[in-house]
C-alpha cells in the first residue's frame, strides 16, 4: 500500500538545494505515515534525472539500513515502475518500507542561467547537434525544446480528429484555466493566487502552434515523496489496486518516430492496467494526469479510456474537468499550477483523494488513477 | 542552423543529403525501409541492410511553427516551420519546412523534399512544398 506522502515547500525558487528538498519531502512522508524515518529500508529514484543519491537520503533520513534501491527511466513514467517494483520487493521480503522521491530545482537553475555573465559571442557558423542519429534529425529540423515536440503532436491530433482551431485553443485553455481553479484552493500551489482566464490563455505568446506559454508546466523548486509498505503497515494507507510500468521505445519522451503522432500514450497500455486492478475505467472517480503541457491531459484522457478516442477536446469543452464535474482531473493544480515535480506531486494528490484529505477532496473518491505519458499508470483504492 | 552529428551507422543518410539524395536504410532480406538507421530490421530482424536513394517525396504527419528558439543557433531563424515527414511505413523524419514553402502545407500534404546547405559540405533535408501531381497519388 501507499503508507504516506509528503512534500517540501513548493516555490518558483527556494534557498534549498536538491538534497535538502528531497530529505524534507522524505521526512514529511514518514511523518504522514506515522513512521520513524529510520525505519525506511528501501529507496527508489528517477534514473538519470534525480540528482540526490541514496547515500544523501540514508544520511538525511537517518536510515539504519538500505536493503532495496532501484531506479526507473524517464519522468513521470518512473512512478508506476517504482511503485510496482517496491511492492514486489516488499512482497519478496527484501525490504519493508520503500521511499520513492523526486527533487527538482529547475526554477533556481533557470535564474542562475539567466544571471550568468555572458559567455561572449557565439562562434560564427552553424552549431553542431549532439552525437546521435535521432538528434541529427531532430536538431537539424529545429526540434529541440520540448514544446516543439508537444506542438507537433498536438497538430497531428487536431488534424486527425478535424478539431476546429478555435475549439482546440479553447479546449487547451480550459485545461489550463481549470487547473488554476483547483490550485486556488490548494495552499501548496505556486499559482494559487494567480487565476487565469480563457482570454489570458489565448493571448499568451505562441511557442509552437498550437501551444502557448500558458499551455506549459511550471519550472519550480520542490520535492515530493511517498512510502510503499506492506498491507496493514501504518494507519492511513491506500491500496495499490494496480501499478504497471509500460515502456515502448517509439513513445519515449519527445520521440516522433511513429505514424500515430496524435498519441502520446501507446494505445495498448491502459487495458492491462485496468485488468490488473479489476476495475473498469468508469470506476475512476478522479484522475491525476502528468501534464507537462495541456495537450497531454487531453490525449491521456483518451489513452486511459476515460473519454472516447478523439473526443477529449469536446469533453473538456462541454463537461469540463473542474469542481463538480463527473471526472475531476489534476485536482491540486498539477504541474501546470501546483509545482513541477515530474508528476510525483500528482501521485501524492491521488493518494490524498483516496484518503479524503485533499484540499480539493472529491466526494467518494474511493478509486483514483495516476497516469503518465508512456503508459505507466497506477490505480489506487481506499483501504 | 544546426549541422548533424550522426553515428557511423546513420552517416549514409547525411552523405546522401550532402549529394542531394534522399537515402533510406533498406533491409536486404525483406526490403523494408527504415529511418533513423537501426542495427536490425524492425520487421524481420535481419542484420543485413543497404542504403538506397528514394524519390524525394513524403507525407506530412505533423507540422508546427516555432516562435521561440530552443537553441542560440536558432535565434535568427524564428519563426520557422518544422514537421515530421513519413517516407513510408518505418521512416519518420523530422524536417524543417523551407521559408518559401506554401502556407497551406499541412498534416496530410504530399510534399517534395529538397536539401538546404548548412555548411560548405553538408546539406539537410527540408520540405520544399507540395509534391507535383505526378507524385501526388503514389500512396493511393
Amino acid at each position: 500500500m501507499i503508507a504516506g506522502v509528503g512534500e517540501s515547500a513548493y516555490a518558483r525558487e527556494l534557498d534549498l538545494d536538491d538534497e535538502e528538498l528531497a530529505v524534507e519531502a522524505g521526512l514529511a512522508a514518514a511523518a504522514d505515515a506515522g513512521f520513524d524515518p529510520a525505519s525506511i529500508d528501501g529507496l527508489c529514484r528517477f534514473a538519470g534525472l534525480e540528482q540526490v543519491d541514496f547515500a544523501a537520503m540514508c544520511g538525511g533520513l537517518g536510515m539504519r539500513e538500505l536493503r532495496f534501491f532501484a531506479e526507473f527511466p524517464f519522468g513521470a513514467e518512473a512512478i508506476a515502475g517504482a511503485v510496482s517494483a517496491a511492492a514486489a520487493a516488499i512482497e519478496a521480503g527484501q525490504a519493508t518500507r520503500v521511499l520513492v522521491y523526486r527533487s527538482l530545482t529547475q526554477g533556481s537553475q533557470r535564474r542562475r542561467r539567466r544571471d550568468a555573465p555572458p559567455s561572449g559571442p557565439r562562434p560564427p557558423g552553424p552549431a553542431r547537434a549532439p552525437r546521435g542519429d535521432g538528434a541529427a534529425f531532430a536538431w537539424t529540423a529545429g526540434q529541440i525544446a520540448p514544446a516543439v515536440s508537444f506542438g507537433l503532436m498536438a497538430s497531428a491530433y487536431a488534424a486527425r480528429y478535424e478539431v476546429d482551431a478555435d475549439d482546440f485553443v479553447n479546449a487547451l485553455g480550459t485545461v489550463a484555466v481549470t487547473q488554476r481553479e483547483w490550485a486556488a484552493d490548494n495552499p501548496r500551489a505556486i499559482l494559487r493566487d494567480s487565476p487565469l482566464t480563457l482570454e489570458e490563455h489565448r493571448e499568451s505568446p505562441l511557442l509552437a502552434d498550437p501551444l502557448r506559454t500558458r499551455d506549459l508546466c511550471l519550472e519550480s523548486d520542490g520535492a515530493a515523496a511517498f512510502i510503499v509498505s506492506a498491507r496493514g503497515d501504518g494507519v492511513r494507507g491506500v491500496e495499490i489496486l494496480a501499478a504497471k510500468q509500460y515502456l515502448d521505445p517509439r513513445y519515449r519522451p519527445f520521440s516522433l518516430d511513429r505514424d500515430d503522432l496524435h498519441r502520446i500514450v501507446p494505445p495498448e497500455a491502459a487495458t492491462p492496467l485496468y485488468s490488473a486492478a479489476g476495475v473498469s475505467p468508469s470506476r475512476i472517480r478522479t484522475a491525476q494526469m502528468y501534464d507537462a503541457s495541456t495537450f497531454m491531459v487531453l490525449q491521456m484522457l483518451e489513452a486511459y479510456q476515460l473519454v472516447e478516442e478523439g473526443r477529449a477536446w469536446r469533453h473538456v469543452l462541454e463537461t469540463g474537468l473542474g469542481p463538480g464535474t463527473p471526472l475531476p482531473v489534476n485536482t491540486a493544480g498539477g504541474n501546470l499550477a501546483e509545482a513541477y515535480v515530474h508528476g510525483v506531486n500528482g501521485f501524492v494528490e491521488a493518494v490524498r483523494q483516496v484518503r479524503g484529505d485533499s484540499a480539493n477532496a472529491v466526494l467518494d473518491a474511493d478509486v483514483a488513477l495516476f497516469g503518465a505519458p508512456l503508459g505507466g499508470g497506477v490505480i489506487l483504492g481506499a483501504a | 542552423m544546426i549541422e548533424p552529428n550522426p553515428t557511423e551507422r546513420g552517416r549514409p543518410f547525411w552523405d546522401g543529403a550532402a549529394d542531394g539524395e534522399l537515402r533510406v536504410q533498406v533491409c536486404t532480406d525483406c526490403r523494408q525501409a527504415r529511418l533513423p538507421a537501426a542495427l536490425r530490421c524492425g520487421r524481420c530482424r535481419s542484420p543485413h541492410s543497404t542504403w538506397e536513394a528514394i524519390e524525394p517525396v513524403g507525407t506530412v504527419l505533423a507540422i508546427t511553427t516555432v516562435r521561440r528558439p530552443g537553441h542560440p543557433a536558432l535565434a535568427d531563424a524564428v519563426p520557422y516551420r518544422t514537421s515530421v515527414v513519413s517516407l513510408g511505413e518505418s521512416c519518420h523524419v523530422p524536417m524543417l519546412v523551407a521559408q518559401d514553402a506554401p502556407e497551406d502545407v499541412a498534416v496530410g500534404s504530399r510534399v517534395a523534399i529538397g536539401f538546404l546547405p548548412v555548411t560548405d559540405e553538408q546539406r539537410i533535408p527540408v520540405v520544399r512544398g507540395h509534391a507535383s501531381p505526378a507524385h501526388g497519388d503514389e500512396e493511393g
